[in-house]
């Protein structure tokens, strides 16, 4: 089993944590110095 | 600030469609936009891609955001496309986008390549789904394939 809270870029954060079976809402915060691939 | 509700865990069972889907996307999916205009869009004509990825989406708990519309040359039947795509991924006619008609393809265009009920296009208007996506891309690339960042190509692979 994968947990995606484990592998989420630099500047998303987990806002609302479910329990096992339920979702996650993710938190993107634009910043400048954000990166991602091209 | 944007925020996304995805599925957290992924079963065993939901490992091959997910992966396989991460492929796909690399391969076939849209991977250039302007900075305001990044969503995830997959266009395709090849059904067993197309549901693949309808089902890659649902792993993540995204099919409800899913958007669908065909693109067709202007001398095929959108009837029998709209039927063909709706039975394939399950989504009623009425849930569709309007379809883009382009125009119909040369004798030479149409022997190279028969597509009879046009390319589906699944989209999904969330730049933050775009960039997960694009994430677990990269770092299944640099975990699995090709090694941290530094290494010269060649030297670190499987």
């Amino acid at each position: 089993m994968i947990d995606l809270k484990n592998y989420l870029p630099e500047g998303t954060r987990v806002i609302a944590k479910g329990d096992y079976s339920l979702s996650v809402k993710i938190w993107y915060e634009e910043t400048e110095d954000q990166t991602f691939p091209s | 600030m944007r925020k996304l509700k995805i599925k957290r865990f992924l079963h065993e069972e939901d490992l091959p469609i997910f992966f396989f889907g991460l492929g796909l996307f690399a391969g076939e999916g849209r991977q250039r936009f302007t900075k305001t205009t990044e969503r995830i869009e997959f266009i395709n004509s090849n059904p067993p891609y197309v549901k693949l990825f309808q089902k890659f989406l649902e792993t993540l708990n995204l099919e409800n955001l899913i958007k669908t519309r065909i693109q067709l040359k202007s001398n095929m039947d959108y009837d029998s496309a709209i039927d063909f795509w709706s039975k394939i991924l399950s989504i009623p006619r009425e849930r569709f986008s309007r379809p883009l008609i382009s125009p119909k393809k040369t004798k030479i265009e149409s022997k190279i390549r028969i597509a009879p009920f046009g390319s589906i296009v699944i989209r999904i208007n969330r730049a933050l789904a775009f960039k997960l996506i694009k994430y677990w891309i990269q770092t299944f690339l640099i975990n699995k394939v090709m090694g941290p960042p530094g290494f010269e190509p060649g030297t670190n692979r499987l």
